[in-house]
């Protein structure tokens, strides 16, 4: 709490305002934060048993009494990666219950209830009033997700599991990197400009979650596109490791690309007639490696930043426009 | 002259089509170091004035300036207790007047909203509090930010007799130590009678009567005789009985005695007859008008 007692007038009144939400807030992140650690200590340990007892999953070692050991240990791990896949589930859906907060409670019920007349006419003006309430849950927010999604990182690749998170999957690339910093401050100033013009608690709160949520479940699809694809092709695909598919299809001769669809519903037998009558020579994959993770990640949280830019200007236009 | 706490140039405001305007064409001075009344019946735009002069609203139309500048510059130097005292209602009366003195740093008088709050259950939520309760909050935050200018909406409608006597002591006792300006709305006018010296009655969203409530007073007479030419003096309100005729008028002249019985009217009668009478001209006293518009933007 050292931290917050620096704070400034209006944001350490936001604060106490709002203390049981922090308080409530702040320990669920502990005890995430604790649940990964044990998590990770666990797996771990569970880890080192199966590798101890010289049983392998693949039944190669032949020995019987492996079979019961092997299961053990991989209906564990699986368990583990599930639990992991939930707190991630969970921080993609914190910017959305961010928005939501910041939109209703925050603002719109100071405007529904009247209260704004009361913080609008101490010393500290409305600019100041509004830059307290996005600055107190994006310093809290942002340091918050970005430890517990530290924690989730560190734990899934504490070990070697043998479920392995890939690097685009959903709730893996959601939860690394920058997009979630960009998806929490981009909520926060959504959540912002619909609390000052809709000025109804509950009618901000919904639409705030309703736009935030949309905007994610958006960027969950298209962000493959965000940046340019490698592309392999040829008769046969030397399909790589660790890479995120986003499309693949047929070539004809000409290069025309044609939809994985053609041809697909054929038996074996006939495809080589089928190839042939539709002109395709080869086949071709448009993919992600490892590499474009960076890239992916920047443009992704650029955008989000850039709308978010967008959202607080216009919020703080329309506070100053209507009080003057 | 001292400065103006307030004044208003063609102050219009209205709050979309369909609701009207709430004020329109206002223009008046209120000068510094009064406790004026702002009555009128109610929805004739007094608590829009008062938050166009806090810097809550944006007039549509004119300007109003609050101690030499715009509302929003004089933010700091102004107290704001709107009508239905909002206060923040899961915080304590302590949590309160702590947050006074957070959100008012430099000018913070913990003396002064201690004086008023006192009383008041230092650790109760606000949202418990009875609503003479969060009048005595509300005006204890005000007092605390030690201000040159309190507006205060409606400030004496939720206390008893005997509290609001207290209070309007307190206030009083302000005025006197720091000469504050005090604006007190109130659609009871014996709620503010006795304590203010300045006077605004505002309806229709215009003001009709401004000035020192004495001089408005002596503007006035009440005339009681036979039924007759009135002339040269502007009749408010007259009413005859029998050839028996009662007259509230605006002096223009030296009154004939010999032929009328003239008295002072009280300022409820006063304020009553102009109410009655919507046709009767709006008067407002040397310190109450406001400024052509190039002279206020010349200063």
């Amino acid at each position: 709490m050292s931290t917050l007692t620096a704070l400034r007038g209006p944001a350490r009144v936001v604060v106490r305002q709002h203390r049981w939400t922090l308080w409530i807030a702040g320990g669920l992140a502990l005890l995430t934060v604790a649940g990964l650690i044990a998590l990770a200590l666990r797996s771990a340990h569970v880890a080192e048993v199966f590798a101890a007892s010289e049983c392998r999953t693949d039944g190669a070692d032949g020995n019987r009494e492996c079979m019961q050991v092997a299961s053990n240990y991989l209906d564990s791990m699986f368990t583990y990666r599930r639990l992991f896949e939930d707190v991630a589930l969970a921080l993609m859906a914190l910017p959305v219950l961010l928005s939501g907060f910041v939109a209703g409670p925050l603002i719109a019920r100071e405007l529904e209830t009247g209260t704004f007349k009361l913080s609008w006419t101490q010393s500290v003006s409305p600019a100041r009033w509004l830059a307290a309430r996005l600055a107190v849950p994006a310093v809290l927010l942002l340091a918050g997700t970005g430890v517990v999604s530290a924690s989730l990182y560190q734990a899934r690749s504490h070990t070697e599991s043998p479920y392995p998170s890939e690097w685009h999957a959903m709730r893996v690339f959601s939860t690394t990197g920058t997009v979630l910093a960009g998806h929490v401050l981009f909520a926060l100033c959504v959540g912002a400009l619909i609390g000052i013009l809709v000025r109804r608690t509950l009618l901000a709160l919904a639409l705030s979650v309703l736009v935030t949520g949309a905007v994610g479940v958006a960027f969950a699809g298209l962000r493959a596109h965000l940046w340019p694809p490698s592309t392999v092709s040829g008769t046969s695909l030397d399909v790589r490791e660790n890479i995120w598919w986003v499309e693949t299809g047929h070539l004809t001769g000409t290069g025309e690309r044609l939809s994985q669809d053609v041809c697909a519903d054929v038996s074996e037998s006939a495809r080589a007639r089928c190839f042939a009558d539709n002109g395709i020579t080869g086949h071709y994959l448009d993919y992600h490696p490892a590499s474009h993770f960076w890239p992916l990640q920047l443009v992704e949280t650029g955008i989000l930043l850039a709308l978010a830019a967008v959202a607080v200007t216009v919020a703080f236009r329309l506070l100053r426009r209507r009080t003057g | 002259m001292t400065g103006a706490a307030i004044e208003a140039n063609g102050l219009g405001m209205a709050y979309g089509r369909r609701r009207g305007r709430a004020l329109s064409d206002c223009s008046f001075r209120l000068p510094a170091g009064r406790i004026c009344a702002l009555v009128g019946p109610n929805g004739a735009g007094k608590s829009t004035l008062l938050a166009l002069a806090a810097g809550l609203l944006r007039p549509t139309e004119g300007s109003v300036r609050v101690l030499g500048s715009t509302p929003a510059e004089a933010r700091a130097r102004i107290a704001y207790v709107a009508q239905d005292k909002p206060l923040y209602p899961q915080l304590t009366v302590a949590d309160t007047l702590w947050a006074g003195a957070e959100l008012n740093p430099a000018t913070w008088d913990r003396a002064a909203a201690d004086r008023v709050a006192g009383p008041l259950p230092q650790d109760a939520k606000v949202r418990t509090l009875s609503g003479g309760q969060r009048t005595r909050l509300a005006l204890a935050l005000a007092l605390g930010k030690r201000p040159e200018l309190m507006l205060l909406d409606e400030p004496m409608a939720d206390l008893d007799p005997l509290v609001r006597h207290q209070l309007m002591g307190v206030l009083m006792a302000e005025v006197a130590e720091h000469g504050t300006t005090i604006v007190m709305s109130s659609h009871i006018l014996t709620e503010l009678e006795g304590a203010c010296d300045y006077l605004l009655l505002v309806e229709g969203g215009r003001v009709r009567l401004g000035g020192e409530s004495e001089d408005i007073l002596a503007a006035h007479a009440v005339l009681t005789g036979q039924v007759r030419d009135l002339a040269p003096h502007t009749v408010v309100e007259s009413r005859t009985t029998g050839r028996q005729l009662t007259a509230l008028v605006r002096k223009e002249g030296p009154l004939d005695d010999t032929a009328w019985d003239v008295t002072e009217p009280s300022l409820e009668e006063l304020l009553l007859a102009h109410l009655r009478s919507p046709e009767a001209p709006a008067l407002l006293t040397p310190s109450a008008r406001a400024r052509a518009r190039e002279e206020v933007v010349a200063a």
